[in-house]
């Protein structure tokens, strides 16, 4: 039971929250990777929360159903790595065989030739594309103990994460409690009217992303193999994890997917094919799965979602635009809680 | 073991409200096990004497049940009192079923505490354990059929009333 008090004590508390909101800022600045990794622990745990829920419903203690959820979502991802690892590599091999054997710098400077014979006045050397190919393979020959500081950095960054999921999927419900306990006695309905309708509707619509992510790498996937496209399920999974950024992630997975189609294949054939592929996949999604799985829940202005990928993406990188939508979300969810419930509660 | 320890660790003040939440219907069957859940649903606040607790026309989102202290029920605008309440007596118990405006002003009489139990809690409950969330819920029912019934007697001695008053004035009209 949390216990809170107008008393004495209201005046300090105040005090925790600013110093806590200021160390928060502080920490967005100097570390915002890290922020952004807590994050994404934060919505997992936020995505997986339910089955935790169900699990105790079935008579399971929390920690165990935390425990359990945690354990099958890093089956998961250990899954897909062995499913993906080998493909890669595989993948990288044969491009380096390709690129070894001099087809691609053919492959290249025949597409450059051709550009520059559409473009009046410019020749094939002025637009470099060859000359940046062979640079971009240069910049790649530093020497593997470089990486070292970095590898260490990203198993640091890999064991955060299931921490926070951890957490935040044993110790939620009680944390939402405490932060609530905070909340002075004139504001307590309104602040728990706020959080209980916000936590409805983001959680429809967080979950309704995800699952929509896992419809459109699945539907990629099947697409893609049809098209007879190599790597089908790595750029099935990419896309899947890359439709999390609206709008830029579709447009980069699919220009990976003509890439990877053309290198594979050495011609351009299939390009058009990966375009269909990517074309009915995007209409789907907008067609179908969004009204069908969203409909009810948050609808997020197409203006605000790519303004919070820009914002995102500048201050914590991939990540940052990774979680941009879904801080958004948290955020217009928030503020329409609050007006209009504002206009109910006489405060 | 799990009892060894909370006997070990149990505060009084745990063992007090556990004595105060039988002593409410919507409690009173519920085992120990149960009680220990429903008790981790309640949140405590302490209120200063003539603090709003809640204020009428505003939303309602549950009830309050008074572990310490004196409760005044008020109706606005005036400020009339209609009722006080005190230790063990809970009220605002309607707003659990749904969000309904609240009927009356609720303002701490004097420095009190408040066990109050929410509908978003009280849902979470009905999810994770049916069970016992049925149980509280039937309890609320039933407590909610009494006062339709109670309310529903007083109605019909008021319209007993209204008649006679009727009646005598026609009387009195018919004399006249």
């Amino acid at each position: 039971m949390q216990r809170s008090s107008a008393g004495p004590l209201g005046g300090l508390r105040l005090w925790v929250g600013l110093a806590l909101v200021a160390g928060l800022v502080g920490l967005v600045r100097v570390a915002a990777d890290l922020v952004g990794l807590l994050a994404v622990g934060a919505v997992l745990g936020y995505l997986l929360s339910p089955v935790v829920d169900r699990l105790e419903r079935r008579g399971m203690s929390r920690t165990a159903a935390a425990a359990l959820v945690l354990g099958a979502a890093l089956g998961v991802v250990a899954l897909a790595a062995v499913l993906a690892v080998p493909a890669v590599t595989e993948q990288a091999t044969a491009l380096r065989a390709r690129w070894q054997s001099g087809d691609l710098v053919q492959l290249v400077a025949e597409a450059e030739a051709a550009l520059a014979s559409r473009l009046p006045g410019v020749a094939a050397a002025d637009l470099g594309l060859r000359a940046a190919v062979e640079r971009a393979l240069a910049r790649d020959t530093t020497p593997l103990i470089a990486y070292v500081p970095s590898a260490f950095e990203a198993v640091g960054n890999a064991v955060l994460v299931p921490f926070v999921l951890f957490g935040v999927l044993r110790d939620g419900p009680d944390v939402r409690r405490r932060l609530l306990a905070t909340v002075p006695n004139r504001y307590f309905e309104f602040a728990m009217n706020v959080a209980f309708k916000a936590d409805d509707h983001l959680g429809g619509y967080l979950r309704g992303q995800a699952t929509i992510a896992v419809l459109v790498g699945a539907a990629t996937a099947l697409g893609l193999a049809l098209a007879g496209v190599d790597s089908y399920l790595v750029l099935g999974l990419v896309t899947g994890l890359a439709n999390v950024v609206p709008y830029v992630g579709f447009a980069v997975s699919a220009g990976l997917a003509v890439v990877v189609s053309v290198l594979t294949s050495g011609a351009m054939h299939q390009v058009v094919w990966v375009l269909v592929v990517f074309g009915v996949v995007q209409l789907v999604e907008n067609v179908v799965f969004q009204p069908w799985i969203t409909g009810r829940n948050v609808s997020m202005p197409a203006v605000l979602v790519l303004l919070a990928i820009l914002v995102g993406g500048r201050v914590a990188g991939v990540v940052g635009m990774a979680l941009a939508v879904p801080v958004a979300a948290v955020f217009k969810v928030l503020v329409v809680e609050t007006v209009t419930n504002l206009r109910r509660y006489h405060l | 073991m799990q009892s060894l320890w909370k006997t070990l660790v149990r505060r009084d003040a745990d063992a007090e409200e556990e004595t105060l939440l039988a002593g409410v219907p919507l409690f009173a069957d519920l085992s120990q096990r149960e009680m220990d859940t429903v008790q981790r649903l309640l949140h405590r606040r302490d209120y200063a004497a003539g603090e709003v607790i809640f204020q009428q026309g505003e939303p309602g989102l549950g009830m309050y049940i008074i572990a310490q202290g004196t409760v005044s029920i008020q109706s606005e605008p005036s400020g009339r009192e209609l009722v006080q309440l005190t230790d063990g007596h809970f009220f605002g118990e309607i707003a659990l079923l749904n969000e309904v405006i609240r009927t009356a002003t609720a303002r701490a009489a004097t420095d009190c505490t408040l066990l109050s139990l929410f509908q978003p809690d009280l849902l979470g409950l009905l999810d994770r354990s049916p069970k016992l969330g049925v149980k509280v819920l039937l309890a609320l029912a039933r407590l909610v059929g009494l006062r339709l019934v109670e309310v529903s007697d007083e109605v019909q001695s008021l319209a007993r009333e209204c008649e006679a008053l009727r009646a005598a004035a026609e009387a009195r009209d018919a004399t006249v």
